[in-house]
């Protein structure tokens, strides 16, 4: 029985690591390609668009890491960011891209 | 997480708030204190007496004449004048023109406006360095003791979104507050004071969080103007409406800064702020005039002169930027520069107030696990480190403000340091609060430092009496608000640390079986009727 | 104005606060407490909450005003909170 509860608290120690450690890093590059993305999404001037996407940045970061601790399982949440943070970095591109060429 | 949304939240919630509470605490009882963080530096400096009616330009032919000895051919000047909250004293500083090594060399001084020489008063860290550790920390490198600040204040605003989330009947329990049930009252008021307090509280957080965009989100606009940083300073040196000049080279005489103050007096009346030189002596110096805080928003009322002709150039009245004014409002709401007196009290209590949350939270979580006497009655080293951090840090830090009030008045005034070692006294004392419940129980240790809390405070306006050549019956006789508001403070602070110093000795006491804290039957009906 | 501005958020809150069941039955007895009343509470409550929102913004500037408004609604909230267990009538045992 106490091999399955030190296993378990293994399990455990590590689900917590797992979940911090994408919160730290992977919710923070997210949260910030996903406001640089905002950036360019927001139909306003560029100076404004850019201020009220840093402004947001921190209420995206905040609902990310939310979403990070409450995902059930930790595979749905390793791709889940993985997405994300996929999608936002190229959309971001892509749209530089267009308004440099524009 | 867990199970259910609302446990992953409550997860969340406990933790994002346990692991940096202690600092947090710093921070919100610093950072309230800032509130007065110009009160606090006249009573630290009780030689400097109020300037009496003083002409404004009085004050600018002073410090004028000063900044001309003092700093000629720096980059800008500023000078404000006394009289108002922020700068009672007449203030110049100045800012030397860059070079390869950085930044130019700054300077600041206080002047007395007859003799023109600066006031001599002990050397204090003041109430300025209590605000400042609220965002810098101390001990540590500015860059550093900023970003951790940063760290925890996303952690408090992850903490109250989540606590929103997880409060169940956050209206049904909005006036709830259960007296003498161990767990529950503590949970009550963790939740009273938060939800109570709740726009407070969000605003602090998330506009403290405006403080830190550029250094912890710096892709955002970094990013959006090409990875151009100067393009990006450009674009946001024009909205936040700065006024660049580069000089000419060719030196021109300063034209008068009391007419020009006098053109301001016109716009505005009696409500200036600073007055700004950008390249004196150059041909293309420019003098802007702020106006004092009359909205939310730290945004100031400026009119731009040419330095030379005295010709006005430019009034800038408004905002013309949405975004900016929101970054504006949120900035100036968390600095609160705007705020009269009533308001700056209410700030300062919700501040405390916002302490008090951190504080019952921290309590709450060590309540609630408090192995059940008799069974396994030892403390996992967590809990047990837990509560030392919090006796020593909610009942510690409050006796390592009070000493560091001790110490300005009884540290020699001609001490070297002596503003570091006032700083210095207070963490020593902290770091003994902390250490103290190893010694004593953690019971004894609470009560021992309430106590010393409360002697401490209680006693600081006769230490105040003893040291200076003023005291509190004096200071309500003249109608000195700051002194008398001061030491009255202190006596209030002092009560109230030895209200809970008695409660918590009387409930501790080992006594009948019956609680020791006497409970209205109401509250019994209260209960029975909740639990329905 | 800002006297004024309190007591009428003063009064606001505690109506608000008695036209709330759990509160309600707190302070009165049990036939006195209706559905009826509760909302009559509620509707006061809130004019006169807003009354003082008013009063505050019209008297300071909108933003500070509201800042003002929402410093002194928080310091009743607790005021009446806190007073609520001691000021309740004592009750017997009840139903």
């Amino acid at each position: 029985m106490s091999a399955k509860t030190e296993e378990n608290a293994g399990r455990r120690a590590w689900h917590i690591f797992a979940r911090v450690f994408a919160a730290v890093v992977l919710g923070y590059l997210v949260a910030n390609t996903g406001s640089v993305l905002l950036g360019f999404l927001l139909p306003l001037p560029k100076v404004d668009s850019v201020l009220t996407a840093s402004l947001l940045s921190f209420a995206i970061y905040t609902a990310v890491i939310m979403w990070i601790f409450a995902v059930k399982t930790l595979r749905k949440m390793w791709l889940g960011l993985c997405l994300a943070l996929v999608v936002t970095s190229l959309g971001a591109w892509l749209l530089y891209l267009l308004e440099t060429a524009a | 997480m867990k199970d259910t949304f609302r446990q992953s939240m409550t997860w969340l919630h406990t933790w994002a708030g346990l692991v940096f509470c202690w600092i947090l605490y710093f921070m919100f009882i610093t950072g309230t204190l800032g509130y007065f963080d110009t009160e606090i530096d006249r009573w630290m400096q009780p030689e400097l007496r109020t300037v009496e009616n003083i002409t404004l330009a009085q004050s600018i032919d002073t410090a004028r004449a000063r900044l001309e000895s003092e700093a000629p051919g720096a980059e800008r000047w500023l000078i404000s004048p006394p009289g108002n909250r922020e700068t009672p004293q007449l203030n110049i500083f100045w800012q030397q023109p860059r070079t390869e090594a950085g930044a130019g060399e700054r300077g600041e001084q206080m002047l007395d406006v007859h003799s023109g020489e600066p006031l001599a008063a002990r050397e204090t860290a003041g109430g300025q360095t209590l605000y400042r550790m609220h965002y810098l920390l101390h001990y540590l490198p500015r860059d550093v003791g900023y970003r951790i600040v940063g760290v925890i204040t996303l952690l408090m605003f992850v903490g109250l979104i989540t606590g929103i989330v997880i409060h169940k009947n956050i209206f049904k329990d909005f006036f709830t507050f259960r007296p003498g049930r161990r767990k529950r009252s503590w949970l009550d008021i963790h939740n009273l004071l938060s939800v109570a307090t709740l726009p407070f509280q969000l605003m602090i957080t998330y506009s403290g969080l405006v403080f830190v965009i550029t250094l912890w989100m710096p892709l955002v606009g970094f990013s959006s103007y090409g990875f151009d940083a100067g393009k990006l300073r450009a674009a946001l040196t024009e909205i936040a409406g700065q006024v660049q000049v580069e000089p000419a080279g060719t030196p021109a005489p300063l034209g008068s800064l009391t007419a020009m103050a006098d053109t301001a007096v016109e716009h505005w009346g009696d409500s200036i702020r600073s007055i700004e030189v950008k390249w004196p002596g150059d041909a293309n110096a420019r003098v802007i005039i702020r106006k004092s805080p009359q909205s939310i928003s730290r945004f100031r009322e400026q009119l731009v002169f040419d330095g030379v002709s005295g010709e006005l150039l430019e009034a800038k009245t408004a905002e013309t930027n949405a975004p900016q004014a929101v970054a504006n409002s949120l900035i100036g709401l968390h600095e609160g520069l705007f705020a009269g007196p009533l308001l700056r009290w209410l700030y300062f209590v919700s501040g405390l107030l916002g302490a008090g949350m951190v504080a019952t939270g921290a309590i709450y979580w060590v309540v609630k696990r408090r192995p059940k006497p008799g069974r396994e009655a030892v403390a996992s080293a967590g809990h047990r480190l837990v509560e030392c951090l919090n006796v020593g840090t909610i009942a510690g830090l409050p006796v390592a403000i009070a000493a560091y009030f001790w110490a300005n008045r009884l540290l020699p005034v001609d001490m070297a340091g002596r503003a570091d070692w006032e700083i210095h006294v207070l963490f020593m004392v902290w770091l003994a609060a902390l250490i103290h419940p190893r010694l004593r129980s953690l019971r004894t240790a609470w009560i021992e430092q309430l106590w010393l809390g409360a002697a401490a405070f209680t006693l600081l306006p006769l230490v105040n009496a003893a040291t200076t050549d003023g005291h509190l019956l004096q200071s309500l006789a003249a109608g000195d608000w700051l002194f008398a508001g001061f030491d009255l403070t202190a006596l209030a602070t002092g009560l109230l640390l030895g209200i809970a110093a008695w409660q918590l000795g009387r409930h501790w006491q080992p006594g009948p079986k019956s609680e020791p804290v006497v409970l209205p039957a109401a509250t019994l009906a209260t209960r029975r009727d909740i639990t329905r | 104005m800002i006297v004024l501005a309190s007591v009428l958020v003063l009064c606001g809150s505690a109506a608000l606060c008695l036209a709330m069941k759990r509160h309600g039955l707190q302070m009165m007895p049990a036939r006195a407490y209706s559905p009826a009343l509760s909302l009559a509470l509620r509707v006061c409550g809130s004019a006169l909450l807003a009354g003082g929102a008013v009063i505050c913004a019209v008297t300071q500037g909108a933003g500070v005003g509201l800042t003002t408004f929402f410093g002194i609604f928080s310091m009743v909230i607790l005021l009446i909170a806190i007073s609520l267990p001691y000021l309740a009538p004592a009750k017997g045992r009840r139903r």
